[in-house]
């Protein structure tokens, strides 16, 4: 055997061997199951990233990576409730913990994520009720039709991102972490922070009622000029100023204080929109 | 003029004429004029010692009266005379009168400052220390936190203040103003942000 080929059997080897340890490292499970209209998935995760995307046909595919044997995949169906959970065997590491999932859901399976380090990320789902709990983890919410379902997110300082959003019935609440909203609508959409800071552009949708809330983080808004709002913003001990063509109202209750606070409205006011903020900067401007 | 202003002032007149409503306060208060009388006498038996000379008993009896009237300092039980080192020459403890003297105007002045920032009588203008952020209540939850997940409590205690210190504001927004309706919603979040800490940190340390 020449000089070539025992290195090309070393090698060999070497790459097979080094794949084992890697399979003996994690283990990889897929679950599936056959899930009606109105089911719903629970998936609790330590750290780890979580993906949820849409999924065609009824079943519900769960696939699950784990880093160590310190943990492992616990997963149970009762009735139409799937819940799937990380368990921890031994104490270890924040990577010997970290387990992946990837969730495919069908259209209309509720989905439920309580992660505490991971990012979650939810893309694509329809008429789907979502509930995601992320305390540090990041959270990602893209393109969802929620055909009139709530899509609820909390996190303690965890960021908060959402784009392409409509019909949803929005809680949004974050502590310490900043939420971000884009052509994000529905007929209800609230979203409070304590010191995170709230960034919204888009048009508000129609008939919808909107409220944008934070303590001491800043609230920065940009809407198109075609956006049809019933405006009110106050800052009590912050700022708030308007660069966005609104009509002052004939008669209102509010009293609006140069530099403080402002309301009206633009063309036939259809969503009603409260900015406030007790010590942030409110600004609100034309896209 | 309250008690506390009178005491930022008293330095200014010890020795010297009290304004109009310094000499006001001092009609109507009979804890500041008492303090006025004991001070003023220090200072001028100060100036009369020699080296030589001891400050008689009654000084040394009005200081401590002083002293414990304003709960500076409580009295024992009586030492015999042979133990007080201003007895006159009976112990070897003797201390120099002038050092004596200063000891006894370093007390007072010691107590003069306490009294500033503590007024003797209830007074509606007195700065009120606000509210601790985080309540008994609060520390029961986050001692429970504590137990299950140690790691999270500090974090979580921090965004308890923070929500805390929201329901404050949002709470003095509203009484200022109960008509504003944005203010109104605020303190509605505000309490909801706090029941949401409570719940995720709940669930978070019980994974």
């Amino acid at each position: 055997m020449g000089h070539g080929n025992q290195f090309r059997t070393l090698a060999g080897l070497v790459l097979a061997g080094w794949a084992g340890l890697a399979f003996a490292a994690g283990k990889a499970e897929e679950f599936k199951y056959v899930a009606a209209p109105g089911a719903s998935v629970s998936l609790i995760n330590d750290v780890g990233q979580v993906t949820v995307r849409f999924g065609e046909g009824r079943k519900i595919v769960i696939r699950s990576k784990t880093s160590s044997d310190k943990v492992e995949v616990y997963a149970e169906q009762k009735g139409s409730r799937f819940e799937i959970r990380t368990h921890t065997l031994q104490p270890g590491s924040a990577e010997e913990r970290r387990v992946e999932y990837e969730v495919f859901l069908p259209a209309r399976v509720g989905i439920t994520v309580r992660a505490d380090s991971g990012p979650i990320r939810v893309k694509g789902l329809r008429g789907s009720e979502i509930i995601l709990d992320g305390d540090s983890s990041p959270v990602e919410v893209h393109e969802v039709d929620a055909a009139g379902q709530h899509l609820h997110v909390r996190t303690v300082s965890g960021n908060i991102t959402l784009g392409n959003i409509s019909s949803a019935h929005l809680e949004i609440r974050s502590l310490g972490g900043n939420v971000s909203l884009e052509k994000v609508s529905g007929p209800k959409v609230q979203v409070t922070t304590t010191q995170g800071n709230i960034r919204y552009s888009g048009a508000f949708g129609s008939n919808g009622e909107y409220s944008l809330i934070s303590h001491s983080g800043n609230i920065d808004v940009a809407l198109p000029e075609t956006a049809s709002v019933d405006m009110m913003a106050e800052s009590v001990e912050g700022s708030a100023d308007n660069d966005f063509p609104l009509q002052r109202k004939a008669r209102s209750s509010f009293l609006p204080h140069q530099g403080r606070s402002f309301s009206g409205t633009s063309h036939s006011g259809s969503s009603s929109v409260q900015l406030s903020s007790f010590s942030g900067k409110i600004r609100v401007k034309k896209q | 003029m309250n008690c506390t202003e009178f005491q930022n002032e008293l330095a200014d007149f010890i020795d010297s004429e009290a304004t109009a409503e310094a000499q006001g306060h001092l009609k109507s208060c009979t804890a500041c004029a008492g303090l006025v009388a004991d001070l003023r006498e220090i200072s001028g038996q100060a100036r009369l010692l020699a080296a030589a000379d001891e400050p008689g008993p009654e000084v040394w009896s009005r200081i401590e009266e002083a002293l414990e009237r304003e709960g500076l300092v409580r009295v024992e039980a009586p030492v015999p005379a042979r133990a007080l080192w201003w007895g006159a020459g009976q112990s070897s403890w003797a201390v120099p009168a002038w050092a004596a003297a200063v000891a006894a105007l370093l007390l007072l002045a010691f107590g003069v400052n306490s009294l500033r920032q503590t007024p003797a009588v209830p007074d509606s203008t007195a700065v009120v220390q606000p509210a601790a952020l985080v309540d008994d209540d609060d520390m029961k939850f986050l001692a429970a936190v504590e137990k299950r997940a140690p790691s999270k409590s500090g974090r979580y205690k921090k965004h308890m203040e923070a929500v805390n210190a929201s329901i404050r504001d949002a709470k003095r927004s509203v009484e200022q103003d109960p008509g504003n309706e944005l203010a109104r919603e605020r303190l509605i979040q505000a309490y909801d942000q706090k029941s949401a800490l409570y719940e995720m940190a709940m669930t978070q340390s019980m994974q």
